[in-house]
C-alpha cells in the first residue's frame, strides 16, 4: 500500500513539475522572443492508461512436502486489469507503472505417488487461486521490475476429470500473498491514440499464498498418501509458487 | 476486496466440496507385491490451532438411526467416533444439510456439544462439535426400505466446548466467555476442511418418518 501512495505521490508530483515548467517558460517568454523559432517544441506529458489481458500463464511450486510432487500447470486469458503508466518526465521511456486486476496462479500436484492408482503423471490434481493484485513497479525502456500485493479471492483443487466436482479452499487460511514481479513490455504499435505492447512478466511469490501450516497438500506423505509418522509443525510447507505470464497491453495516451 | 473485484470475477469462503487427494480406494504395485489394493471408508483432513495440518484415514463405519459414524477404530454404541454425522432425520435422497451450531449440555458430569444435525470430530484428546458447516449426500444405497449405505463429504468449522487444557478450579469454575445460563462452545476452532465417506459396513436401517 505504501508503494501504491509512492506512485501516486510520484504521478502527481510529475504532473505539477511540469506545469511548473511551462509556467515559468511563458514568463520568460519576453527574453527569449528572438529565439523562440530555435528552441524544439515542449513534449506534452502523456500518462498512458489502459487494459491488460494475460494471454498464457504457466506456474509451478517451488516446493513441495516430502512424498508429494509438482509440475508446471499452464492456462489462457484468465489474468486481466488495468494498468497506468507515468513517466518520469515529458517523453521519458522511464517511468512508473502500476497495474491493478485479477490474477490467477497454480501448479499440478502429484498428492502421493499411488495417487489415482498410477504411477506417473496421468494422475494429477490441479490447484489454481485468483487474486485481487495491485502491483507497483518501476518501468525502465520497458524493463519492468516491482512487486504484487495479491489479496485472496477464491482457490480450488481439483481432478482434471472431475472439474465439475471442486475442492473450494477455505480463504481463512489465504494470505495477502507478495510477489516480486521482473519483465518487459515491447512496443509493437505506436499511434497518436495509444501503444500495443506485449508484455512477458515472471513472479515469485516470496511470502507464499497460504497462513503457516495451513496448506492442506503441505504435509508430508507415504506413497500412499498416509501422513508420515512423527511430522512436526516445521515440516509442514506453504505454497511458493513461480509464474511466467505472456499477455497484451493497450496503453491510451492522456496528455496533459 | 472482492467487493470491487466481483463484476469481474467470483470469491468464494470454503471450505466447500471434496477435497481431491482424499481417495477411498487405492491400487498399488510395488514389486513383489502388485495389484493391492486399499480401500478405507472414509479420510478427512483436519487443521486447528492445536492439531496439525493432516489426514486420517477412517477404515470403519457404521450406519445408526440418525447418525453416520466413521472412525479409526471399531465402532460400538459406547465408543466415540472420529467422525461422527448427526442428522434431523436420516437422509432417504441425495442433498446437502447444513450444520446446526452446537451448544454445551451436560453428559457424564462434563459440557459436551450437542447438536441435532452436523458433524462432530473426536481428534488429539478433544471433542469438537459443529459451527458452520455442510453435509453433504452424493449417493444413497437402498435395500427396499432400508437404507444400506452412504456416499458423501463434509466441510464446516467446528468448535470445543472449553479451550484444550483449561482445568475448572474454585476460583475459576468456568473458562472465560462460557456462561452456564447459555452454554455456548468457548474452545479453540477446528476447520474440518474436507472430509468424503462411502459406507462399506453391513448397516441396514430403516429412516424414522418425520411425524
Amino acid at each position: 500500500m505504501v508503494l501504491v501512495l509512492m506512485f501516486l505521490a510520484f504521478a502527481i508530483n510529475a504532473v505539477a513539475m511540469e506545469h511548473a515548467v511551462q509556467v515559468v517558460d511563458s514568463t520568460g517568454q519576453k527574453d527569449t522572443v528572438g529565439f523562440a523559432a530555435a528552441e524544439p517544441a515542449k513534449e506534452k506529458y502523456v500518462l498512458r492508461v489502459g487494459p491488460t489481458i494475460g494471454i498464457v500463464s504457466g506456474a509451478i511450486v517451488l516446493e513441495n512436502a516430502d512424498g508429494r510432487k509438482v509440475n508446471p500447470d499452464v492456462w489462457f486469458m484468465q489474468n486481466y486489469g488495468v494498468m497506468i503508466f507515468a513517466p518520469f518526465t515529458s517523453g521519458s521511456s522511464m517511468g512508473a507503472r502500476l497495474d491493478i486486476g485479477i490474477t490467477s496462479v497454480g501448479t499440478r500436484t502429484r498428492p502421493y505417488e499411488f495417487y489415482d492408482s498410477e504411477t506417473d503423471w496421468k494422475g494429477y490434481v490441479i490447484e489454481r487461486y485468483s487474486h485481487f493484485t495491485i502491483a507497483p513497479q518501476v518501468s525502465l525502456f520497458g524493463v519492468m521490475m516491482g512487486a504484487g500485493f495479491n489479496f485472496p479471492m477464491k482457490g480450488e483443487i481439483w481432478h482434471p476429470e472431475r472439474s465439475d466436482n471442486k475442492y473450494v479452499v477455505d480463504r481463512n487460511t489465504m494470505k495477502m500473498a507478495i510477489d516480486v514481479r521482473f519483465g518487459g513490455a515491447i512496443n509493437v504499435w505506436n499511434s497518436s491514440l495509444g501503444i500495443l505492447t506485449i508484455d512477458l512478466l515472471a513472479k515469485y511469490y516470496v511470502t507464499g499464498l497460504y497462513e503457516d501450516g495451513t496448506y492442506t497438500n503441505g504435509f508430508p506423505v507415504t506413497n500412499l498418501g498416509v501422513p508420515k509418522a512423527s511430522t512436526k509443525t516445521s515440516d509442514l510447507i506453504n505454497l511458493t509458487p513461480v509464474s511466467i505470464q505472456l499477455g497484451l497491453s493497450y496503453q491510451f495516451k492522456l496528455g496533459l | 476486496m472482492c467487493v470491487f473485484a466481483l463484476f469481474v470475477t467470483s470469491c468464494e469462503e470454503g471450505p466447500s466440496g471434496p477435497h481431491p487427494s482424499l481417495e477411498l480406494k487405492t491400487i498399488y504395485d510395488e514389486p513383489p507385491r502388485t495389484g493391492i489394493q486399499v480401500e478405507v471408508s472414509g479420510r478427512m483432513i483436519v487443521h486447528g490451532p492445536v492439531v496439525t495440518m493432516t489426514s486420517t484415514a477412517l477404515p470403519k463405519d457404521s450406519i445408526f438411526s440418525s447418525e453416520i459414524h466413521l472412525s479409526t477404530s471399531s465402532i460400538n454404541i459406547n465408543s466415540t467416533p472420529t467422525l461422527r454425522l448427526v442428522f434431523k432425520t436420516l437422509p432417504t435422497a441425495p442433498g446437502s444439510f447444513a450444520f446446526t451450531a452446537a451448544t454445551a449440555v451436560v453428559g457424564n458430569g462434563n459440557y459436551v456439544p450437542s447438536s441435532d444435525q452436523g458433524a462432530f470430530v473426536s481428534t488429539a484428546g478433544n471433542l469438537y462439535g459443529p459451527v458452520s458447516g455442510t453435509i453433504t449426500i452424493t449417493e444413497v444405497r437402498k435395500d427396499g426400505e432400508d437404507i444400506i449405505g452412504y456416499s458423501g463429504y463434509v466441510n464446516g468449522t467446528l468448535k470445543a466446548v472449553f479451550p484444550r487444557g483449561f482445568t475448572t478450579s474454585t476460583a475459576q469454575p468456568y473458562p472465560p466467555g462460557f456462561s452456564v445460563a447459555n452454554p455456548t462452545l468457548v474452545g479453540e476452532t477446528l476447520t474440518l476442511h474436507s472430509a468424503v465417506f462411502t459406507t462399506r459396513s453391513p448397516s441396514r436401517v430403516r429412516p424414522t418418518r418425520p411425524q
